[in-house]
């Protein structure tokens, strides 16, 4: 008896809140007549431009963040030495904090502080799409470092330990055993990162401000259209941000579950 | 044995501890539900919020009413009132948007405050403008309001007019969601000028240099505030607007740097 209640409570609230997720998600489409929908999406060039440019700087923050991340995953995952802890807990900050306080210190960083140096090697945040990619780079590089280091720390250390017994060095173990080992871990943290990314607003703002078809990113044309009573703009956007990260959540899964079938064929 | 007695007894007072905290948050609650009749909702242009903020603070003192205000750009709160249709005034940096309102059916009264005039901003450390016909040259670096701000709206208003909009659009690098977003990036010398009101530089006239727009190319425009139809409390909106128009208001308003009726 004592053991289906548990049961029926758990799966209760189960359903009660995959329920509440999905109204949620689908409230948008509710809003809009599906042909209004279809024609601003296919004329509408204010959603292809901002479309393009969210692609364009997320993609662009990603690869950043992976050429910064697996490095400082790297050495977090491997090597100790003093103050790790405290290293540790300030490269993890940027992920708790609200995205437009990181968005303000970029903007008196790269503004005020830095920018007259920066503009002299001809690098320009303030108000520019370097800035989308940066402010979007601060926010996801954290995301990524987090989950390539559990993906390196996941690593038996001895089997890198036997391949250099048997003759590689440090950079053919990275390469020929740490990368292919922890590619799972790898491909879900891009994935995740690249999803934070394209989702980035608040620090986006800050940095780069909100102008329309500069720095208009999906998010922003959001923003700004909502500002501009624009509902049914804004409502097209959201629709098209939904669909795009149940894309990359359903690959994903589909991926993950393949792999997994993959692995117990080998063993 | 003492120690389970006093773990019932702590056991105990968190009980009492935590029914007492509910409680009392409850009687809280009631109490705002109580007083919802005495409160005022207004939405207020964001470029108003040092005169508006003093005036209202003033008010509540006196008269004891619980007053919620919204600073945003005017725009953006004429969306917002035509959303959600609830609140009891609006004021607006352009009578334009009150007028909107007029149109649709939706103002009980009107009442004309001061006038809004639009000026040029610098940062003191920045060299790069010194008159209006410098706005068009090559390479400055101007940031404008959108144009769901008021300020924003009459900016384009003044380029069309004055026939540069062609040739100053290159030189806009962003556009800002209010005018204190505006004078904020010149605050920190993001850009060579900004278009704000003058009450607006007024307030920081320390950290900033103003460049009038010559007469002719300017275009003037007048703060007005409005008794939305919404309103549930409309002899306490009224109250209200006679406030703001007395003598004592008037001098806040003067004191901020605007030019009154």
């Amino acid at each position: 008896m004592k053991h289906s209640i548990f049961k029926y409570i758990m799966i209760s609230i189960f359903i009660i809140f995959a329920v509440f997720i999905v109204v949620v998600l689908i409230s948008p489409t509710l809003y809009i007549k599906t042909s209004n929908l279809i024609n601003l999406l296919i004329n509408n060039q204010e959603i292809t431009f901002s479309l393009i440019l969210s692609l364009t700087t997320s993609l662009s923050a990603v690869f950043m963040a992976t050429i910064f991340g697996v490095p400082v995953a790297y050495v977090l995952s491997r090597y100790d030495f003093k103050f790790k802890n405290i290293i540790d807990i300030i490269l993890d900050i940027p992920l708790v904090l609200p995205p437009i306080i990181l968005g303000l210190s970029l903007l008196v960083l790269l503004g005020p502080i830095g920018g007259n140096y920066l503009a002299k090697i001809g690098l320009n945040f303030v108000f520019t799409r370097l800035g989308i990619v940066m402010a979007q780079f601060v926010v996801c590089a954290p995301l990524l470092i987090r989950s390539l280091k559990i993906a390196f720390s996941s690593i038996d250390p001895k089997l890198e330990k036997a391949a250099m017994t048997l003759g590689d060095n440090h950079f053919q173990v990275f390469k020929n055993i740490t990368i292919p080992l922890s590619k799972d871990g790898i491909i879900t943290g891009v994935t995740t990162a690249w999803a934070r990314a394209m989702g980035e607003f608040g620090a986006t703002v800050m940095l780069a401000g909100a102008t329309r078809f500069k720095t208009e990113t999906l998010p922003i044309a959001v923003y700004l259209n909502m500002n501009t009573g624009n509902l049914e703009m804004a409502v097209t956007v959201s629709i098209v941000m939904i669909v795009f990260s149940i894309l990359i959540m359903g690959i994903l899964k589909i991926y993950n579950n393949n792999q997994k079938r993959g692995v117990t064929q080998w063993f | 044995m003492w120690s389970q007695i006093t773990k019932l007894g702590v056991g105990f007072m968190l009980k009492k501890i935590l029914l007492l905290i509910l409680s009392i948050s409850l009687l809280f609650s009631f109490n705002v539900k109580i007083s919802a009749q005495e409160q005022l909702d207004i939405y207020a242009a964001a470029g108003l919020i040092k005169p508006m903020e003093e005036i209202i603070e003033n008010y509540k003192n006196e008269f004891g009413i619980e007053i919620n205000t919204q600073f945003n750009a005017s725009g953006v709160l004429l969306n917002q009132i035509n959303t959600v249709k609830k609140g009891d005034l609006y004021i607006a940096a352009d009578k334009w948007y009150v007028n909107k309102l007029h149109e649709q059916g939706d103002l009980y009264s009107q009442y004309d405050v001061a006038k809004h005039t639009p000026v040029i901003i610098k940062n003191k450390n920045n060299d790069n403008i010194d008159e209006y016909s410098d706005l068009f040259l090559e390479n400055i670096k101007l940031v404008v309001a959108d144009e769901s701000a008021a300020i924003g709206k009459v900016t384009k208003e003044i380029f069309e007019r004055n026939n540069i909009e062609e040739d100053i659009k290159d030189n806009i690098i962003a556009k800002a969601e209010t005018v204190n977003k505006v004078k904020m990036y010149i605050l920190l010398n993001q850009a060579d000028a900004g278009i704000v009101w003058k009450a607006n530089y007024f307030e920081n006239k320390k950290e900033l240099d103003m460049i009038k727009i010559p007469e002719n190319n300017n275009i003037i425009k007048k703060i007005s505030i409005g008794i939305l139809k919404y309103t549930d409390n409309e002899k306490e909106a009224k109250k209200f607007i006679e406030y703001i128009k007395s003598s004592k208001s008037i001098k806040i308003f003067e004191k901020h740097g605007y030019n009154t009726y």
